[in-house]
This record gives structure tokens, C-alpha cells and sequence, in this order.
């Protein structure tokens, strides 16, 4: 522990401390643009200088780990001074567009100009012509407001390791854009949207398409029918008003009906149904197949993305099974269609979807169609259902509870999981013991598979075997694990790994690239525990306990991995190479 | 033929050339006393001596001879050949010459020939140290020597190696910043061209006394002929076992390699630099962890100039103390600098600092080009600032250059005469860094950019009076928050030329006037018209018709319409359009 | 070839390698870009066609950039001068002139105060 002095103030933090960090001791808020928790400080905008008393220098104090006795200064007139400046520079590139612009009210930019009282524009506008990007149709890219923070290139490159995005050029031309100047649906983009949650600006914002559910709500030809992911009901809150990890489902529920929907389901319905389905292909090989292990789980299109563009290798061993909403989507143009004789053609099926690349998903092969229609029609993300809802004249905190659709709308705890890393894993879990040993498992709850650990190893025993599972989240961790099975299977050795789980986001959905802004670890736990908790409350914990699927299964679909089962929930994967040109 | 003596003659006057009357009397009175056939008195460009009027050379005992007046001529020769007499009274010692010792086998040996360099005592320090001394002790004698990084920052050389000694990560590296990029300055690619095997020499030293295993040279790509010598130099070493394994049987391993730039001043900053070498982005990483702690690839680096290091192998061979003896009480040893600009004798020179700047461009590099007055020096490039002619006795050291405002830098020294403007030449500096700016940080990226729109409004006749406040908002800013010293010195020139020369800013942005003319939008095209024969050809030629009158009023050139094309002047037979 | 030792190095630092008359040309990049290359063609072409028995050398630059091509020039029992801006005129009068009749050239000669 070291003692210093911020403003006169005493601190004592441990060695290494930065010196924004050790400021927040002693409630001193250093402003900040460029800096983000998750990521290692870029220290590039200067708005975070300080003084230290014997040094000539103003340091960065996101960067810079505070010394022994060093006494600092965060403000004074000199100071605030600079920052004013530097502010005003970067406003000086940054077209004035506020009040047409996505991030109105939540961008840190105008936060930063509001708070320094900047009423003035004292320098000239320098205004660049850039062409606008929207060819991925899941996140659109705006280069005119971005600041050079450098915060979606080290997301994209160390946090994703997929590196769509770099630093082009230098100086006042210097621009953060695909490698070659190509488009982002060009590139290795998986369009995850981590770039866009981490984004300070209106730089790079989801792809809007709030406008087509408008049409299709206001369209009274179309039954439209609404599902929501586990990971958004904890997490709208923020934008709404409540702590974050609030658990608002039901009341959400009550929000669908108002504004117009007229079937209300939930995706964890659909992610029961992949836990029967996938939980039965992973005993198949477990028990059978051994040489088709590791199954890796497939339900995240970044990830899907990923592999087929990265990994060709490990195509073989990923899950046939869609992800938990296509099915949900599939099932209302056919199974609930003809249950309640609405015309499939009329069925308008809306994803509310913590992520970005569902919006890519959703046309991205041949068994996406697999009722005959587009299973699911559109893709909305929290931030643009929170925008809907706002604009809708809902007062939302006075809603009163609903249930949704039990058809499609029942689940259980093992399904509401799956919003958190490790949720899957936990789910299939449980009903892969059921299906080899016929039994139900002392704890249900596994805790090492649980948390924020980059990956997550287990051991599992099962009726004498071990089951070898891997967490991984955030596609930067995945190298590891994936080197390890591709070397296994070149030694010939057996895998590292029987079952996989990965999440191209980290903390798994809960932290997608289309949740509300301003995420940290802190708020990801939050939102991980209002999931388990939402576990916890459940009567039913075991998909293939759910009700609602068991009629589903009895009334339609017949076995798992069945004809039907096979036709509706389960699609095959292309490779291709990380560019399109 | 018995031994003739051999004269140099030279008329140093400043404002003309007589040597080949002189040299013509002085034969005419050799052959009158009978000694023609005992000498030879050949006219010499330059002796390096200015403004002592005639000055003979005795080239064989090297003793010069000045102020010697056609009637001493005689009296000269009977003293010299004849033993007649004396003429120590016009004895003449140059007292501020130069002191090469960084350059002191530059001219003197074949860079690619290592036994001439092992014949000027090359290599005797790496034996020294590596059989007689520890690092411990090489450190120490750097810090006796009082040796700074000759790159520009000044940091205390010996103190940097100490950090990365007393580091505990036991991989250690060197890496030579070869990347010299201020406008103007080749003193290390001189050095690297002339003596490479110095630079070598110095970076095994430098490893040895770090404890690093493997050194690298940071050359800028548009430096061909330096990176062939180095590649030279470095064969040559491994294959006598100056490089390798077990160098002189001392157990100490060390490897070197060449690593090229691709054309980013930016990557002569060293986090950029150990940026580029790891095969990224050449962007400046925040400060700490400074290199000596975590460099390349994280682990302690020293990073040094080519002067620095070319230094090192003549402080073991000649002890500390030898070096700390020259220079001043806070900067020891000596400074090449590249004299360009308006001076006589541009090129490279090697002085001990403490020398003045009016020694050294009146005394060493022959003063102003075609005896003009002088306006300003301007010292360390891009980031320097200007010294006019008022403090030309500032002593060159990093203390005195710094409270002048400006900086020693890598060594550039530009003479300014009255017909450069202190609009453009700061303007030009700060053009240089917005290019080559790297874009990484908003301070530097839009404020150079913002700062030199300012200076081209004002260049063109449209500044106002509110820009100049601005440029000063900016600069501190700039100066504040940037994250490298390229933006934190970049508004420097500017800064500097606004302290010294403020007329000239007035000038321009309130009569828009450059005195220099260098501005040229700013140039005025009149009529003089006592000269003008009213013939019409400026009428007829100008592009815009600004041209108008009569024969009985005149011709006027209408300064609105004006675009000043020139062409009115280029025309004109009788000299009468004035440019100014 | 044999790796150096201790012992090798100061007896290498003993040697003169600079007997006999030579003529060195200053072949650094300043050097070259006023055309030193062409100026170190000519003395070596000539001296040979003409016989003349001198050592053509090169080295690094001398420092007076604005006289390049410069020439030092020890031969014909005269001490040791420098000649700058010699171009191929100027290399062939110093060669007719200096080395073979022990001449000085007139007006091309730099001698500069130094200390090294």
C-alpha cells in the first residue's frame, strides 16, 4: 500500500493503482472520453491530464499508476483549461448532429461538452467527406463521428480477435475502418456488436430497424407475435430507470400487448427445445459417437460467423441445432399457426434480441426458412425496444404484470440461463444426466461453469464417466480452448473436451452488442445474478420437464432428433474465407 | 626536388576576393629575392578563418599566418625561407575550431574497412571492458562522463542504462534509433556512413553493460547507404567474434540485427518505435512504464542515438573524466550539428559545447551566404525554436538553449537572413508534423491540423487578430495533453518565432504584409511611375484586367482584383512593377 | 577466419595502415549526390592508364557538405591537402598537376582548423 495526496487529500491504494482509480477513493471524478474498464487504457483523447507537484509534465491519469507521496491536482483553472481545448478540438471534427442522432442523451461526448459548459464552437468545422457504412445491416458505422478513441479496434482485434476493424492512415486523416478500406460485410466482421456497445459516440450504432416493426404493428392484415431473450429482461432496466440486473419479464409482457403485439412468447421456450435437442445429440455421441466429440454449441451467430469463416476445421463437431429464437420462429409459422388457424403467411414473428448478429442470422441459410416463410421476420435489440417503448407513451413502471403465451411462452430455470456464460452448459447439463442416468443430480446448480473467467474448465461425473466441459466467452478466449482439441486430434490423443460451450460476447449475452451502454463487469454480475435468480423462482428446472414442450413434442414434433425435429430445429453450416473480396 | 615550403594564401576579407593579386605579388617577390623555386604559394579556397584579411598557410609545419599586408610580404618571406628575422607577431591560432571526437573517423578511414578503424584504437574499449571492467563499472565511467542522449532529450545516459541493469527481468534489449528525422539533419546518417563500426562498438558496450543479449538498429529506409555499411560493419564483427557467442572469451553473448522504418518521423519517438519494431502501428504507448522498464516486447530496452552511442567506446578508452573536462557544468562532451541555410559553408561540424552559436556560424561555418545580415538561428527541427540575431551568444548546450526558449535537438542548425520570413518557416515546420503526425491522440491530430489552417489564413493575408490568441490556446494545449513530445513540441517554432519576432506577425496579420516576401499571396504588385513609359504590355498581359488608367494619370494596379499571377511584372521592360 | 582476441586487438590498434601516397575520396551520401562517384572513377581509371603509382581510397563524410566532391590527396612528397568541389575536370587536373609534377591546384584547396 502506498500513500499519496489528490487534492490535498490523502489516499492509500495498493502499488500499481492508477491514478483515476485512486481518485475515485476519495470521490474525485477525473473525466475521462477514451478510457473503458474492460479494456487496457489507449490514453489517446487527453482529456484525463493532471498535475503532480514537482513534475513539469501533466501526466495521463488513466494510465499512469499513482507514486508514493506524489501529490496531485486534478483541477484548476489551468487544467480544466486544457481539457476545454481539447474538447473543443475534437467537437471541431465531430459533425454537430445531436439532435438527430442515435446516441441523443446517451453519448459520452455530448456528456463530456455538457458538463464543461462548452457553448461556443471556437474552432472551424473540419468536415471530411466519408462514406457511410450499413452493408452488414446489423451494425451501420458513421466515420464522421468517430473520435479515434480506439476502442472498437481493441475490441474487435485483442477482446474478439477478429480484427474486421484497424487504424488506417495517420494523422488527420487517420480513420478506424475495415483493413484495405473494403466494407464491413467484406471483412471478418461476425457483427457481434461489441464494437458498437463499447463505442463512446454515435460512431457505430446498431442497424435500426425499429421503422418495419412500426409498419408491421400498424398493419392490421399481420399477427404479430413478439419473443424476448433471458438476457434482455435483466437488462432494459438500466434504460428504464431501475438497478441494474432488475428481473422486469412480466412486466415486459404487459409492455408487448400495449404496444400492439398480438401473441406474446418468449425465447427461452425455444431454448428448451435446444436443450432437449442438443442435450440428446451430445449423450448420442457421448455414449455412441465418442469420436465426433467435443460438441461445441452453436446457438450464437457470432460464433457460427467465426467458425465458419476462422475455424473450417471444427465444423464437424459443431451442434446441428439452431439457436433458441429461429426455433421459436419456426414453430409460430407452423406448429402454433395451425394450432390457432392463423394464415403462416400473416404470422409477423419479432425477435427482441440482446445482440446484433441475430439480425445477420436470421437470413444466413436456407433452414432460416424452414416453415416454408421467413421463420423469423425481424431482429430488434434492448436498445431499440427500449426506444420503442418510449416512444410508445407507455408509462412502464406502472404496468401491471402479464403472463406471456404459454404455447411458446412457458419455460423453465434451465432455459432462462441461458443469457449468462456458462448458462448453457449448465442446462444441458442437467438434462444430459437425466437422459444417462435416469436420475436427477444433488446440486443442481454448477458453480464452475459459472462467473467471468475468460474460460471455465469442469469436470462432471456422470454414472462412473467424466464429462470434460469447457466455457469459453468473448471470442479472444476461444483460441485456447479450440487449440487444444485441434492439437488432441492431431496426436491422436483423446479430446481435452467433450462438451463446449462458447459466447462470442463477454458474459455472454447479457453483455451483447445490443444492450444498453455503459457496460462493466460490475453490471454484467448483476445481470448474471437476476438471471439466476430468475433460476432459483422457477418450479421447473429441467427443460425437458417444461410442460408446454412436452405437449409440443407429443402433439408434433415426435423424438428429438427426429424427422420433424431434424427438418424445423436443425441446420447444416458453409464455410467460407474471412473476405469477401 | 629538395623540400619547398608550401603556402596557402587566402584573402579572409568578408566583402571581397583579392587572393589572386595577392598570390601574384607574393610570387613577384619570392622571384625578386631569389626563393621562387624553395615554395609553392597556391591560392585555397577556404582556411576556415574569416575576416582577417590576407592569411598565408605554411602547410608543412602548420602555421598560420594572418592580417598580412601586401608591404609584409618581404619581410614574410625572408623570415620563413631565408631565416631573416621574425614574423611571430602574425602568428594566428584558431581558438574555436572544431572537436571531433564523434567524427573523428568520419574522413579519416574506409567505413568498410574494419582493420583501418581497429588501427584508430576500434575496438580496444570492448576489449577493455570486457576483460579489465564489469557493467557495473562501464555505467559508472558513463556517469562520470556526464554523457546525454545526443537525440535530442538530453536524458543522462549512464542513468537510463542503470534502470534497465537494476531491472529483474532478465531479458534485456538495445536498439540504436537510426530513424533521424528532422528536416535538415544528417549527422547520423554521416556517422553511421563514416564510421559505423563506432555505433557498433558502442551498442555491444551498451549490451554488455545493461546485461542484454540481443541489440537492434532502427534505420530509416531512405537511408540505403547507411543501412549497406552497418550490414558491412556487423558481418565484419561476427566474423571476427565481435559479435556472437563468448565475445573475446568473456562469456558474453550478444547478437545484432537491422530493423528498416517505412517513413514515420513518429517512429523516431521511442514507444513508437518499439512499436514498430514488434510489428504494429508505429503509435506512441503512454508514459510509465518508460523502455528501461518495459520496452520491447515488455522487457527493459535502452533505446539511444547513433551520436550517443558513437561516443560510448571513446569514454572506456579514455576514461570519464576526459569527456566531463569539455563542455559546460550540466552538458559535457560535444554536439555535431548539420549548418544548412543561408551559410557559407553548410555542412557538418563537431564543437565542444559552451561554444556560442555566433562562434559557430561566424567562426566555423564562414557566416552569413553572401555577407546578408543574419536574422535567426533556428536549432533542434520541428521541435525547436528560433535565436535571433540578439542572443547569437547563447552557449550551445541543453541548459542555455532551453532558456531561450528553443531546444539542442538532434542537431539541426538552419541560419535564417532577412529574406526568410518567421511566418513560413514556422509554418513549414508545423506542416512537417501535421503529416507526419500519427493520429493517435485528439491534441495533436486536430490541433496542429487547426493551428497550421490558422497559419495559412494568416500566410495568405486572411488572418485577424483573434488567430494569434488562438495559436497560443492551441499551443498550450497542444504542449499539455499531447501524448508524445512530436505534438507537445510541434507548436514550439510558432511559440518561439511569435515571442521573438511579434512585428512580423503583426505585420502580416494587420497590414498584411510579409517583409520577406516569401508570403506570396501577400505580395503587392504596384506601378512605380517614375519608371512606368506607359506602354500598355502589363495592361494587355494581365489576366484579370487589374491594370488601369491613362496616359495622363497613370496606371494603377488594382489591388482587389489582383490575384498576383506576377505576370505583369515578368513583362515589364523598364523595370517599373515593384514586387513587394 | 580466426575470431579476435584481446591480445589482436591492441596490436591491431599499433598499425598504420596509411603508408604511401594515396588518394581518398569522401563516398558518403553527400558525397555521391554531387557526384563523388564519378570524381572516384576518373582517379582510378586515370592513374592507372597514366602509371602513376597511388593508392585510390575512399572514406566517410569529411564535413564541409557544401565543397563535396571532397578529395584528400597525400603524394608526391607535398603534405597532405584537401581539394573540394572536384568534379572530373578538376580530379584530372589534380592528377596531372599534383600527382604527376607535385603541383598544387590552385583554388580548390579547403584546409580547415580541427581538433580530432
Amino acid at each position: 500500500m502506498i500513500t499519496a495526496r489528490i487534492n490535498g487529500i490523502t489516499v492509500k491504494v495498493p502499488v500499481g493503482t492508477t491514478i483515476l482509480e485512486a481518485a475515485k477513493r476519495v470521490q474525485i471524478k477525473i473525466p475521462t472520453l477514451c478510457a473503458h474498464p474492460d479494456l487496457p487504457a489507449r490514453a489517446s483523447c487527453g482529456i484525463c491530464i493532471v498535475k503532480a507537484k514537482g513534475i513539469n509534465k501533466m501526466l495521463r491519469a488513466c494510465c499512469t499508476p499513482i507514486e508514493k507521496d506524489m501529490d496531485i491536482i486534478t483541477h484548476d483553472a489551468e487544467i480544466v483549461e486544457i481539457r476545454r481545448t481539447v474538447i473543443e478540438l475534437i467537437l471541431s471534427k465531430h459533425p454537430n448532429e445531436c439532435l438527430t442522432c442515435t446516441r441523443n442523451h446517451t453519448c459520452e461526448l455530448q456528456q463530456l461538452a455538457a458538463d464543461f459548459g462548452i457553448l461556443r464552437e471556437s474552432f472551424p468545422q473540419i468536415e471530411p467527406k466519408v462514406p457511410y457504412d450499413d452493408s452488414t445491416g446489423a451494425i451501420a458505422v458513421d466515420r464522421r463521428k468517430c473520435i479515434l478513441c480506439g476502442r472498437c479496434v481493441d475490441v474487435c482485434q485483442v477482446m474478439q480477435n477478429v480484427w474486421a476493424l484497424s487504424f488506417l492512415d495517420r494523422g488527420i486523416d487517420a480513420r478506424v475502418a475495415p483493413a484495405g478500406e473494403i466494407t464491413l460485410e467484406e471483412s471478418p466482421c461476425i457483427r457481434c456488436g461489441q464494437c458498437s456497445a463499447h463505442c463512446p459516440t454515435g460512431a457505430i450504432v446498431e442497424h435500426d430497424d425499429t421503422p418495419k416493426v412500426w409498419a408491421a404493428l400498424q398493419n392490421p392484415e399481420l399477427h404479430c407475435v413478439v419473443q424476448i431473450a433471458p438476457a434482455v429482461r435483466v437488462a432494459i432496466g438500466d434504460i428504464l430507470g431501475y438497478p441494474p440486473g432488475t428481473n422486469l419479464t412480466r412486466k415486459l409482457y404487459a409492455a408487448f400487448r400495449r404496444l400492439g403485439f398480438d401473441s406474446v412468447f418468449d425465447t427461452n421456450f425455444g431454448a428448451d427445445v435446444t436443450i432437449v435437442e442438443e442435450g440428446t445429440e451430445f449423450v448420442h455421441r457421448f455414449t455412441k459417437a465418442p469420436e465426433q466429440l467435443p460438441l461445441i454449441t452453436s446457438c450464437c451467430p457470432a460464433w457460427v460467423d467465426f467458425m465458419e469463416k476462422y475455424h473450417h476445421d471444427v465444423v464437424p463437431h459443431f451442434s446441428s441445432c439452431k439457436s433458441p429464437h429461429q426455433i421459436v420462429g419456426a414453430l409460430a409459422k407452423t406448429f402454433y399457426a395451425k394450432k390457432r388457424r392463423h394464415d403462416p403467411e400473416n404470422i409477423f414473428v419479432v425477435s427482441i434480441m440482446p445482440c446484433t448478429a441475430k439480425k445477420y442470422e436470421i437470413t444466413r441459410s436456407k433452414e432460416m426458412y424452414a416453415s416454408g416463410y421467413k421463420d423469423v421476420d425481424i431482429v430488434i435489440t434492448t436498445r431499440e425496444l427500449a426506444r420503442m417503448i418510449k416512444q410508445s407513451g407507455i408509462d412502464f413502471n406502472s404496468l401491471v404484470d402479464e403472463d406471456a403465451d404459454s404455447i411458446l411462452g412457458e419455460y423453465t430455470g434451465a432455459a432462462t440461463i441461458f443469457g449468462v456464460t456458462g448458462g448453457v452448459m449448465e442446462a444441458a447439463l442437467r438434462t444430459a444426466y437425466y437422459a444417462i442416468t435416469g436420475g436427477k443430480l444433488a446440486n443442481i446448480e454448477f458453480e464452475n461453469v459459472r462467473g467471468f473467467d475468460g474460460v471455465k474448465e469442469g469436470a462432471i461425473p456422470i454414472h462412473g464417466k467424466t464429462v470434460k466441459v469447457a466455457v469459453a466467452h468473448g471470442i479472444g478466449n476461444v483460441e485456447y480452448v479450440l487449440n487444444r482439441v485441434v492439437e488432441a486430434k492431431r496426436k491422436g490423443e483423446e479430446p481435452p473436451y467433450h462438451f463446449i460451450e462458447v459466447m462470442a460476447c463477454p458474459g455472454g449475452c447479457i453483455g451483447g452488442g445490443g444492450q444498453p451502454y455503459g457496460v462493466t463487469n460490475q453490471i454484467r454480475a448483476a445481470r448474471a445474478a437476476g438471471l439466476y435468480s430468475d433460476d432459483r423462482d422457477c418450479a421447473i428446472r429441467y427443460s425437458h420437464e417444461n410442460p408446454s414442450l412436452k405437449a409440443l413434442y407429443d402433439e408434433y414434433i415426435g423424438k428429438p432428433l427426429g424427422e420433424r425435429a431434424h427438418h424445423l430445429f436443425h441446420t447444416g453450416y458453409t464455410t467460407y474465407s474471412e473476405y469477401k473480396r | 626536388m629538395s623540400k619547398q615550403t608550401i603556402f596557402l594564401l587566402r584573402d579572409t576579407s568578408l566583402t571581397q576576393d583579392n587572393t589572386r593579386d595577392f598570390q601574384i605579388l607574393f610570387l613577384k617577390i619570392a622571384r625578386d629575392l631569389g626563393v621562387e623555386d624553395s615554395i609553392q604559394a597556391v591560392r585555397a579556397s577556404d582556411l576556415g578563418i574569416y575576416d582577417k584579411g590576407y592569411v598565408v598557410k605554411d602547410l608543412n609545419n602548420k602555421i598560420t599566418y594572418a592580417n598580412i599586408q601586401e608591404t609584409d610580404i618581404e619581410k614574410f618571406l625572408k623570415a620563413t625561407i631565408k631565416g631573416e628575422g621574425s614574423v611571430d607577431e602574425f602568428k594566428y591560432t584558431a581558438d574555436k575550431c572544431q572537436l571531433r571526437i564523434v567524427l573523428r573517423n568520419c574522413g579519416l578511414i574506409d567505413p568498410e574497412n574494419i582493420e583501418e578503424y581497429m588501427a584508430q584504437q576500434g575496438y580496444c574499449a570492448l576489449a577493455k571492458a570486457l576483460t579489465e571492467m564489469t557493467p557495473e563499472t562501464v555505467i559508472d565511467e558513463m556517469k562520470k562522463s556526464g554523457l546525454r542522449g545526443r537525440g535530442g532529450a538530453g536524458f543522462p545516459t549512464w542513468m537510463k542504462w542503470s534502470f534497465a541493469r537494476n531491472s529483474l527481468d532478465e531479458t534485456r534489449f538495445v536498439v540504436c534509433n537510426a530513424d533521424e528525422g528532422d528536416p535538415g539533419a544528417y549527422m547520423d546518417r554521416s556517422i553511421l556512413e563514416g564510421d559505423p563500426h563506432a555505433v557498433v562498438e558502442g551498442m555491444i558496450l551498451a549490451g554488455f553493460a545493461i546485461g542484454a543479449q540481443r541489440g537492434f538498429f532502427y534505420i530509416r529506409a531512405e537511408y540505403p547507404l547507411a543501412i549497406k555499411r552497418i550490414e558491412t560493419a556487423i558481418e565484419q564483427a561476427y566474423e571476427r567474434g565481435l559479435l556472437g557467442n563468448d565475445i573475446l572469451g568473456s562469456g558474453f553473448n550478444f547478437d545484432l540485427e537491422i530493423r528498416l522504418g517505412a517513413g514515420a518521423f513518429v517512429c523516431g519517438e521511442e514507444t513508437a518505435l518499439i512499436e514498430s519494431i514488434e510489428g504494429k502501428r508505429g503509435t506512441p504507448r503512454p508514459r510509465p512504464p518508460f523502455p528501461a522498464d518495459k520496452g520491447l516486447w515488455n522487457h527493459p530496452t535502452i533505446i539511444n542515438n547513433v551520436e550517443t552511442l558513437a561516443t560510448v567506446a571513446q569514454i572506456i578508452n579514455r576514461g570519464g573524466e576526459w569527456l566531463a573536462a569539455i563542455g559546460t557544468e550540466k552538458s559535457k562532451g560535444t554536439k555535431v550539428f548539420a549548418i544548412t541555410g543561408k551559410v557559407k559553408n553548410s555542412g557538418l561540424v563537431e564543437i565542444p559545447m559552451g561554444m556560442t552559436l555566433g562562434e559557430v556560424v561566424f567562426g566555423i561555418a564562414g557566416g552569413v551566404l553572401g555577407g546578408r545580415k543574419l536574422m535567426a538561428v533556428q536549432t533542434g527541427g520541428p521541435s525547436g525554436g528560433v535565436i535571433p540575431l540578439k542572443l547569437i551568444d547563447t552557449k550551445v548546450s541543453y541548459e542555455h538553449l532551453a532558456e531561450v526558449g528553443s531546444i539542442m535537438g538532434s542537431g539541426g542548425l538552419i541560419v535564417m537572413d532577412e529574406d526568410d520570413c518567421m511566418v513560413d518557416i514556422p509554418r513549414f515546420y508545423l506542416r512537417f508534423c501535421v503529416e507526419e503526425s500519427c493520429g493517435k491522440c485528439a491534441p495533436c491530430r486536430i490541433g496542429g491540423f487547426q493551428m497550421l489552417k490558422i497559419l495559412d489564413r494568416i500566410a495568405e493575408g486572411k488572418g485577424v487578430e483573434a488567430d494569434l490568441q488562438q495559436l497560443q490556446r492551441i499551443a498550450k494545449g497542444m504542449q499539455k495533453a499531447s501524448l508524445c513530445a512530436l505534438g507537445q513540441t510541434a507548436p514550439n517554432p510558432v511559440l518561439s518565432t511569435m515571442k521573438y519576432f511579434p512585428e512580423e506577425y503583426r505585420q502580416h496579420v494587420e497590414d498584411k504584409k510579409c517583409r520577406a516576401g516569401k508570403c506570396t499571396k501577400m505580395v503587392q504588385y504596384t506601378i512605380d511611375q517614375t519608371h512606368c513609359k506607359k506602354c500598355k504590355l502589363c495592361v494587355v498581359n494581365c489576366p484579370v484586367g487589374a491594370i488601369s488608367g491613362s496616359r495622363e494619370a497613370g496606371y494603377v494596379v488594382d489591388q482587389v482584383k489582383c490575384i498576383k499571377c506576377g505576370t505583369c511584372y515578368e513583362v515589364c521592360k523598364f523595370k517599373a512593377i515593384v514586387r513587394k | 577466419m580466426k575470431k579476435l582476441n584481446k591480445e589482436d586487438i591492441l596490436a591491431a590498434s599499433k598499425t598504420n595502415p596509411y603508408t604511401g601516397d594515396y588518394v581518398k575520396v569522401g563516398i558518403s551520401t553527400c558525397g555521391v549526390a554531387a557526384g563523388a562517384q564519378d570524381t572516384l572513377n576518373v582517379f582510378e581509371e586515370e592513374t592507372k592508364r597514366l602509371g602513376i603509382k597511388v593508392d585510390i581510397r575512399r572514406c566517410g563524410c569529411i564535413g564541409m557538405c557544401y565543397a563535396e566532391p571532397l578529395v584528400e590527396v597525400s603524394a608526391a612528397g607535398l603534405p597532405k591537402v584537401t581539394y573540394g568541389k572536384v568534379d572530373k575536370n578538376v580530379a584530372l587536373e589534380i592528377i596531372q598537376e599534383h600527382l604527376a609534377h607535385g603541383r598544387l591546384v590552385d583554388d580548390y584547396i579547403f584546409d580547415m582548423p580541427m581538433n580530432r
